[in-house]
């Protein structure tokens, strides 16, 4: 198995508006993927397709090669933490653990009590009274007793404190470690991402203007600080500028080559808010999107 | 936390091998309103239980035209169970999770939202089917002891008190409040929804005349088995006995009287346990086969009414959970 | 990715060196680990023979990707530094090799007194002098080289 989802011109379609339009895109199995877009780009609706609960307009969404989401094998196989973290409409957290082990035939009760003790958060403690971090950390908890093959988070971080945070990611990255576990979380926060993740895929407006592996996408692009004339002078027609500055002013201007460039002691490296920020600003002109 | 568990997704898990395990789960999560229902239903048998003691015999009542003021209000609280039911167990089932969203976190679980669904249904429908047994049978044994006399108002109590009429129209109300919950996917919405639908079906019930035309319907279509005095199309009078509270009563061109309507002689003959004379005052009888408590025929109750209305129920509430996403996930967040 | 599975684990066979991280250097993360771990060996927290950190506990107090330690691990082999053995972890082999102080204060004069001096005499600042080293180091194949960013006095 080499892909843990593959998405093939998936777009979704609401009422009045489009969600998603034609995302392709694979995430390798054992990947950390960052999902990166702004509020209302897409990145709660590209999740709930890929966790089967809902279904794509147009396009297919494979999970592990051959698998459909929501269909009995995959939902054995992926967790999903949705964003608040929701869990049951259970009274207790204790409640909470032992409806998430009926759940599933997959459940490591004790690891889940261990890891709630970890975080103190209290067995007899009634769920609606669990701080927002605390529900998510609870939330967090049912769906790594489960030892899925794939998780995924929808902004995970934002209710939980910095030091939490950390060794949150400290702990999925030890997951990663140990075993083939595939990590889709979304974030609008850019800046730690380069740390942990593998791969990276921006929405922007519904489309999916950047996806691959983050390494090579810092490999294809490059920063070169001048005006747009300069610019296209020294890219000599082998990139194609993403930033939108103001194409007088000697702003610094995210380049993408198709080759990597080499020797050009003009442009400098790209980091990936750098990236990020660039595409997320660039106006859709339908220049594609990068896909390894 | 490790991933030292042995992965299942090779074996294939049936029903049976969810069942054990799921069960348990939703017990838990529902137990507030499983207690409830238990409490309440057992609490009515309970009550109904010691009115049974009090009554004393059958034949006694009918001639001194007693009435217990107990068992009046018992049964009116127990006619309207269904309604608690549908509006307090069933409209929050799904329409909550579905408001707060932790139906994100129920729908992507290992077992799945269909067989989660199912369950969850399951246990309530066997609780409540369970419960009402008991209850209608006590409530229709007293009510079969008391005159007909009290008019077209007993009839619906007993008709919706006996122990399969009882349980079908507390599922029904179940199933009412949860497919309106999955409609609706909001909590407020479906309770009004919830009750202005119980109060619609109530209404149609009681109002005498449509609900016995109705129910009339099935019961020239449904066999009868017991000899007796012939009526029109093929069926009889039943055995002229306490039973005779679930005829219906109907002139000579088919048109259904209510009991209040009969005249003087009309009723007396009644009373006097003489079936030819009814034909004889202008009575025609349809045997009530459709509702007749003691007829192997209760069967037909279930067939004719309850269980078709019991399974487009579910099957609508499946539909409504299925493949239509559109109706149930919408954007949350501007 | 199924790294550093520990087969007959020892509690208390911690190994000697931790890593820390400076994120705000625009270092890169495997580099930053390389040159730790050239540095505990000059230094002498680490000696030949001695087990890397698995990478398991790495990525959890770091918060990094196993990628990132595993590019680390692998740029130490191939430099020779350091060799992985199946199932039980990732040691030590030999020491980089060091300059020596004469060495190294020859090496920075002739740089100060010889190129330096024309680029500065150019024109290029500081910004530009790391630049062009780094392009140039990039283009000539050196992939191990560190980018630098920013200026940084």
């Amino acid at each position: 198995m080499t892909s843990a989802v593959q998405l093939e011109a998936v777009s979704r379609r609401f009422r009045r508006r489009t969600a998603l339009r034609s995302v392709t895109a694979t995430i390798p199995s054992g990947s950390v993927t960052a999902l990166v877009g702004s509020n209302g780009a897409g990145k709660t609706t590209l999740l709930n397709l890929v966790t089967g609960l809902l279904t794509p307009s147009t396009g297919a969404i494979s999970l592990f090669d051959h698998l459909a989401p929501g269909s009995l094998e995959a939902l054995g196989r992926v967790a999903y933490v949705a964003q608040d973290g929701p869990v049951s409409t259970s009274r207790t957290v204790g409640d909470a653990v032992h409806i998430a082990r009926a759940f599933n035939m997959l459940f490591d009760f004790d690891a889940a009590v261990v890891r709630l003790q970890r975080l103190d958060i209290d067995l007899k403690q009634r769920v609606s009274k669990l701080s927002g971090g605390q529900r998510a950390q609870l939330a967090i908890t049912l769906a790594l007793a489960r030892a899925p093959e794939l998780l995924v988070l929808d902004e995970p971080l934002s209710s939980l404190d910095p030091i939490a945070r950390r060794d949150l990611l400290g702990e999925l990255m030890g997951h990663c470690a140990e075993s083939d576990m595939t990590i889709i979380f979304s974030s609008h926060v850019i800046a730690e991402l380069e740390k942990i993740a593998s791969h990276l895929v921006l929405i922007k407006d519904g489309e999916a203007v950047v996806a691959g592996e983050i390494d090579e996408l810092l490999e294809h692009h490059r920063i070169f600080t001048g005006t747009a004339t300069e610019a296209g002078l020294v890219h000599d027609g082998h990139g194609s500028v993403i930033s939108q500055a103001h194409p007088l002013t000697l702003a610094p201007r995210v380049i993408r080559f198709a080759v990597p460039p080499t020797g050009n002691a003009l442009f400098a490296p790209v980091t990936l808010e750098d990236l990020a920020y660039a595409y997320l600003e660039h106006a859709p002109s339908g220049s594609g999107e990068l896909s390894k | 936390m490790t991933a030292t568990l042995t992965p299942t997704t090779a074996v294939p898990t049936t029903m049976t091998t969810w069942l054990p395990r799921l069960v348990p789960g939703i017990l838990r999560l529902h137990r507030t309103a499983l207690t409830s229902v238990a409490v309440i239903y057992l609490a009515f048998t309970a009550v109904a239980l010691t009115v049974v003691h009090q009554v004393g015999h059958p034949r006694a009542v009918i001639l001194a035209g007693q009435f217990n003021g107990t068992l009046y209000s018992v049964s009116t609280y127990v006619f309207y169970l269904p309604v608690l039911v549908a509006v307090f167990i069933g409209a929050p089932m799904f329409a909550r999770p579905l408001e707060t969203g932790t139906f994100r976190f129920a729908w992507t679980q290992g077992v799945g939202r269909r067989r989660l669904v199912a369950t969850t249904l399951i246990v309530f429908v066997f609780e409540l089917t369970v419960l009402s047994i008991p209850l209608g049978i006590v409530l229709s044994r007293l009510w079969f002891d008391l005159s007909p006399q009290f008019g077209g108002v007993w009839v619906n109590h007993h008709f919706f008190t006996n122990p399969w009429m009882l349980a079908y129209s507390s599922v029904i109300g179940l199933l009412v409040g949860a497919l309106l919950g999955v409609v609706f996917r909001r909590v407020l919405t479906t309770l009004a929804a919830t009750t202005a639908m119980m109060i619609a079906i109530y209404l149609w019930a009681t109002m005498v005349r449509f609900f016995q035309e109705t129910l009339l319907w099935f019961a020239q279509r449904m066999p009868s088995s017991y000899a007796g005095v012939p009526l029109r199309n093929g069926n009889y009078l039943a055995h002229y006995d306490y039973s005779s509270v679930n005829l219906y009563f109907t002139d000579r061109f088919g048109h259904v009287l209510s009991y209040p309507t009969l005249s003087q002689s009309q009723k007396l003959a009644l009373n006097q346990d003489n079936a030819s004379e009814l034909r004889r005052y202008g009575l025609h009888v349809w045997q009530g086969s459709l509702f007749h408590a003691q007829f192997h025929g209760f069967l037909m109750m279930w067939i004719g009414f309850g269980v078709v209305t019991v399974i487009a129920l579910v099957v609508a509430i499946f539909a409504f959970i299925g493949g239509n996403d559109r109706l149930l996930l919408r954007r949350r967040r501007p | 990715m199924k790294l550093d599975k520990e087969v007959n684990s020892t509690h208390g066979d911690q190994s000697p060196i931790r890593f820390r991280l400076n994120t705000s250097s625009g270092v890169p993360t495997y580099v930053q680990l390389v040159i730790q771990v050239e540095q505990a060996l000059r230094i002498g927290y680490l000696n030949v023979g001695d087990r890397l950190p698995r990478i398991k506990e790495v990525v959890e107090s770091l918060a990094i990707n196993p990628n990132t330690v595993l590019k680390a691990y692998r740029q130490l082999e191939t430099k020779g530094i350091a060799a992985g053995r199946p199932g039980v972890g990732t040691f030590i082999v030999a020491s980089p090799p060091t300059l020596s102080a004469e060495a190294f204060e020859k090496l920075r004069q002739e740089f100060i007194d010889g190129w330096l001096e024309s680029a500065t005499k150019a024109g290029l600042d500081h910004a530009d002098i790391i630049t062009l080293i780094q392009s140039t180091l990039e283009s000539l194949g050196h992939s191990s080289s560190i980018r630098i960013e920013g200026v940084s006095q």
